[in-house]
């Protein structure tokens, strides 16, 4: 699993993963994502899943672990480009009412 | 359409204190579909099961997964099959002195590098899909049959297994909640892709969720195939166990008069 940071202004950065987000991947994929949230002045962090190919419960985990950590900061997540599958996993998960509203 | 077989069962038998229990059983599991082991109490199905997830060891015939023979897997491979899969026994088979929330956790903590975390919003994620969402700090004892059976099918989901194999996982459920279970077995299948054996004799629920129905009867298959099959078949067994027809003579008569009266002596 690939993360580039891109697109950056300080207030809005644009984080593209590309690969497999699973219970493999996840554990290092976490420590840059909430290190990335955890950032003073941050109002916006955008996370673009074009070239996320596959995703379990284990990365929907980490996205809530993101979201609470933005909302408790008054800040926000937008998931971007989730294909179906991912679409389907969150709906799983029944938390397409909190992540429906990130789709971008 | 049935896709590969992942399982492969050939020739297997097995015995249980001398008595032929499974005799000569073969079928295919296909991958990313649902497969319903059904038959009557005490025809062999669990004992099969015990198989497939490799508790039980292959004395004559074969289970082959991915087509290695799982009788010849080493400790090493054993354990790398037991981390793809998921497993629900009837007894739901929780620790007693960990809450529902850290029962559901375990598995993730011995085979994953996951933080605390996240593994307990995962864990939140499985007992929901199970309708526990609310009983993570409860204690296994402070939950009826039922929840028990619910939080031992989260644990079995903890890890996103490739293969699911649940044992009578309508059993002992009011029919909303059992529905709801059968719904979660054909979206996972659906979503995440899952291999699933369902061992049942829950005909209505076989039914709804598979793709393929293997019916054995005194340890033997005696029909196999997609569920319209099955209904068609015409083996009297197959139509006398769907259409929930009682023996008029029970198979074990004999043995029942032999011990009555005392003839073998």
């Amino acid at each position: 699993m690939k993360l580039r940071v891109h697109k950056t202004t300080p207030a809005r950065p644009v984080v593209e993963l590309d690969g497999i987000l699973n219970r493999d991947t996840v554990p290092e994929v976490r420590r840059a994502l909430l290190r990335l949230a955890g950032r003073r002045g941050l109002k916006e962090l955008e996370i673009d899943l074009t070239n996320v190919r596959a995703m379990d419960t284990a990365g929907v985990a980490v996205l809530v672990e993101v979201y609470r950590l933005l909302e408790h900061r008054d800040g926000i997540l937008r998931l971007t480009h989730a294909d179906e599958n991912i679409r389907r996993i969150i709906r799983l998960a029944c938390l397409d009412e909190v992540f429906g509203k990130t789709f971008g | 359409m049935l896709t590969p077989s992942i399982i492969e069962i050939r020739g297997l038998d097995s015995y249980y204190r001398g008595r032929r229990v499974l005799d000569g059983i073969r079928f295919e599991i296909p991958g990313n579909q649902v497969t319903v082991i059904m038959g009557v109490s005490g025809c062999g199905k669990t004992t099969l099961l015990r198989h497939l997830v490799g508790l039980k060891p292959t004395e004559r015939g074969r289970v082959f997964v991915d087509g290695e023979d799982l009788g010849g897997f080493g400790e090493q491979k054993l354990q790398a099959y037991r981390s793809r899969i998921g497993v629900l026994f009837q007894s739901g088979a929780l620790f007693n002195s960990l809450t529902v929330a850290e029962n559901i956790g375990v598995p993730l903590k011995v085979h994953t590098r996951l933080p605390e975390e996240t593994i307990r919003i995962m864990a939140l994620i499985k007992l929901n899909m199970v309708g526990l969402a609310k009983f993570g700090d409860f204690m296994p004892s402070q939950l009826s049959g039922g929840m028990r059976k619910r939080a031992g099918l989260a644990r079995a989901l903890a890890m996103d297994p490739e293969i699911l194999f649940v044992d009578e996982p309508s059993s002992g459920l009011d029919p909303i909640t059992a529905a709801g279970l059968d719904r979660l077995i054909v979206e996972l299948r659906e979503t995440l892709g899952m291999t699933i054996v369902v061992v049942t004799h829950e005909l209505e629920s076989a039914f709804h969720i598979a793709d393929q129905i293997v019916v054995i009867d005194e340890g033997r298959v005696i029909a196999a195939g997609a569920p319209e099959e099955i209904r068609a078949a015409d083996d009297p067994r197959v139509r006398q166990f769907l259409s929930r027809e009682t023996d008029l003579r029970p198979p074990d008569l004999d043995d029942y008069l032999s011990i009555i009266l005392a003839r073998n002596r």
